[in-house]
């Protein structure tokens, strides 16, 4: 097996499973309840927190967790009623944005420029789902701050807020929320060997959040429910883990990318220069390959690739089977051909030098077999528009 | 190809024997409905996945708004009525065997083929090999022209052969389950979907012996002639549906099954479809088989013009059921109970 997806899923890091083991059977407590066993619990997942939070360069107090990044995003955008978006957001940011009385979809980069004196909150992943390309965050965040500063000089109170989704980034990104400059934050334990339904929200303390779910008053009251005691100390062994191995894991995707791209080019020239290789600008998250053959329908390609046991994705996961045309790339402006030719690579944990060789010529061949496929009028009209394009 | 094991395997089939195969989705249903998540997506990319597999070129039809119309539109009016439809003979006689197969012809295609167990020579339709498999009963109302042009590669085929090919090759629907409940929808019975289009209210269940009432139901829309559950009868002892009283939204039931309401000797027909359309001016077969449903045994029946008389009487007979009409080995075609 050679699996190529893992910005959609990721196996448990070995540590990790080790870490959370013992809450998942004898350290089962409940964390609320007040015999010292419970306490020892409590202890621990608090312990997880402030590791969360040491990890981020922030305070335990600023951590809410949460059932993945989804609800994470929801939390987020729960308090604002006026909010902007880029247009590289994931489903989950374009859906909390769309749930708010007043919400835009503004691309990237220009959405310093859409803040309005009543906008309250900015949402920019800080590297997308789509082509793992890595936001300006910095700059946004920089804006953001002087818009605080003219909005505090002008007598105007309403606050101004940065979230940032940074579910794709921990691996390869430094996450120091100060350097960042962020205000909020979300981070899934999923995408970086911890286990599924975990994630976290940073929110800067004296950003006023307001709860999903009410009850037993967990999380301080922002997420009731019991805590996912196990969930959480595993995500806090995978964030540290992510954030420790951020240098490393850049030179070592690196290395893999250079191999895959060896073979890939080798053979490039028999797809007559019509298959495009839309990043490698050093924009991206480095684990990130995006392949885009027009015309062809990449669907097809992952039910090639899968009988070789290679696993690739089309889309971002959660819209692979809306058969819709994904939204982000269709802000990049491309054609439908292009949009159904889309195949994303997304290397981590799992993945080997050695497997990079196999890797790239089992996708060559699923082209090559595919562009077999593409009438003659199309494949001449995307052999010259890919000139034109040439963004290899 | 629905994405099932049928008609991937029959693509599977006409692919070894040499045809240029291409796949197609028909898109005739995608709504959900309560507690029934419509599996139109995911038998979509099961059947996406096995063209790709098996290297054929594969399109999508979309022909939602034509099921709607021809076929959802009939089987609703139908019910409310008060009669019984099967939406499988409407949907081969309006979608798969009329409008898929113009459509494909259309597109350049010489043939069509589909996963039916059924087999077909010279424009007739005989039965299939697998008799518990048989399902010429939902072609009986299927054109000589239309079987023409149409290959039923599983004719010669059981199941149990049919899902042995598809693990033989590496099909990974092999396992999938036989989709049940309404065929378009999905696991949804057809009381769940009606319950969609038409207002239905509680009415009175009678006692056919005593002219009581002894208890209430949904919607007398909702039952069939026969049927042995789903009302509120304060009894424990088994009643069947014996009549519908379709304008006073009563059922009248009987815990007698040999209550002569149940029982037919002879029922009246109307629009009778022949496959072989030189029957009006050779004249119908006056002796012949009749199937009153999908599986039942082939009965002896007379027919004299609209009239079919069974040698023994039948039970479970309803206002819009089809009956078809056999010659042994051969479906000569259908008629609706009137």
């Amino acid at each position: 097996m050679i699996y190529l997806d893992h910005a959609a899923a990721t196996p448990l890091l070995p540590a990790v499973r080790i870490a959370m083991e013992p809450y998942l059977s004898d350290q089962f407590f409940n964390p609320s309840a007040l015999y010292l066993p419970a306490i020892r619990v409590r202890e621990a997942y608090e312990n997880a927190r402030q590791e969360l939070a040491m990890a981020l360069g922030a305070k335990s107090a600023e951590i809410t967790l949460t059932a993945g990044a989804t609800e994470s995003i929801h939390l987020a955008f729960q308090p604002f009623k006026n909010v902007i978006i880029s247009d590289m957001e994931h489903p989950a940011v374009r859906a909390a944005a769309a749930a708010r009385p007043n919400s835009r979809i503004v691309r990237r980069g220009y959405i310093t420029e859409a803040i309005k004196p009543d906008t309250e909150l900015i949402s920019v992943a800080l590297a997308d789902s789509i082509f793992g390309s890595i936001a300006p965050i910095a700059k946004i965040a920089a804006a953001v701050k002087t818009e605080r500063a003219n909005r505090k000089k002008s007598g105007n109170n309403t606050p101004i807020y940065l979230h940032t989704d940074a579910s794709q980034a921990p691996n390869l990104i430094n996450l120091n929320v100060a350097r960042l400059g962020i205000d909020l934050m979300t981070i899934s334990a999923s995408k970086i060997g911890g286990p599924k339904q975990v994630g976290l929200l940073y929110a800067k303390a004296g950003v006023e959040l307001t709860p999903l779910i009410s009850g037993g008053g967990q999380e301080n009251g922002l997420r009731s429910g019991t805590e996912n005691v196990a969930g959480v100390i595993g995500f806090a062994t995978a964030l540290k883990h992510a954030q420790g191995h951020a240098h490393a894991n850049q030179k070592h995707y690196n290395k893999l990318t250079d191999e895959f791209y060896k073979h890939f080019h080798r053979d490039f020239n028999l797809l007559d220069e019509y298959c495009i290789l839309a990043t490698r600008t050093g924009k991206t998250l480095a684990n990130f390959i995006t392949i885009i053959a027009p015309g062809i329908d990449a669907e097809r390609l992952v039910y090639l690739l899968e009988t070789k046991g290679v696993y690739v994705a089309t889309g971002s996961a959660c819209s692979a089977k809306n058969h819709e045309e994904n939204p982000t790339l269709k802000a990049y402006g491309y054609r439908p051909e292009w949009i159904f030719g889309y195949l994303r690579i997304t290397l981590g944990s799992t993945n080997t030098l050695d497997q990079m060789q196999p890797a790239a010529e089992a996708i060559l061949d699923a082209i090559r077999t595919e562009s077999k496929r593409i009438p003659a009028d199309t494949l001449k009209f995307i052999q010259q528009e890919t000139k034109r394009l040439a963004i290899v | 190809m629905s994405g099932g094991v049928d008609s991937s395997v029959s693509a599977l089939l006409l692919k070894e024997q040499g045809y240029h195969v291409v796949g197609v989705y028909m898109k005739n249903w995608s709504k959900s409905l309560p507690g029934a998540k419509c599996p139109w997506a995911e038998d979509l990319a099961d059947s996406k996945r096995v063209a790709t597999h098996l290297g054929l070129d594969f399109h999508v039809f979309d022909f939602e708004k034509p099921y709607f119309d021809r076929v959802v539109t009939y089987m609703i009016d139908e019910y409310q009525k008060g009669h019984t439809p099967n939406p499988d003979i409407w949907c081969n006689q309006e979608i798969k065997f009329n409008l898929f197969l113009d459509t494909c012809l259309a597109h350049g295609a010489d043939l069509i083929a589909t996963g039916h167990y059924a087999k077909t020579e010279d424009g007739r339709l005989y039965r299939a090999k697998d008799d518990k498999k048989d399902q010429t009963y939902f072609l009986s109302r299927v054109t000589a022209g239309a079987l023409q042009k149409t290959l039923f590669p599983l004719g010669d085929l059981t199941k149990s052969e049919v899902k042995a090919l598809a693990k033989k090759h590496g099909l990974h629907v092999a396992q999938k389950p036989e989709s049940m409940g309404i065929c378009f929808i999905g696991e949804v019975g057809i009381r769940e979907f009606l319950s969609q289009y038409i207002t239905a209210e509680p009415g009175d269940v009678i006692d056919q012996e005593t002219n009581v009432k002894i208890g209430t139901h949904d919607g007398a829309v909702f039952y069939t002639i026969g049927q042995r559950h789903g009302f509120h009868a304060s009894s424990n002892l088994p009643y069947y549906v014996v009549k519908k009283d379709i304008k006073n939204n009563r059922i009248v039931v009987s815990q007698n099954l040999a209550s002569p309401t149940l029982w037919y000797k002879s029922i009246e027909l109307r629009d009778l479809h022949w496959i072989d359309d030189t029957t009006d001016q050779t004249g119908q077969p006056t002796e012949l088989q009749a199937r009153i449903r999908h599986q039942a045994p082939l009965i002896p029946a007379t027919l004299t013009d609209t009239t079919l008389t069974f040698t023994t009487e039948q039970r479970g007979l309803a206002q819009g059921q089809t009956i078809a009409f056999y010659n042994d080995g051969q479906c000569l075609g259908s008629g609706i109970i009137s």
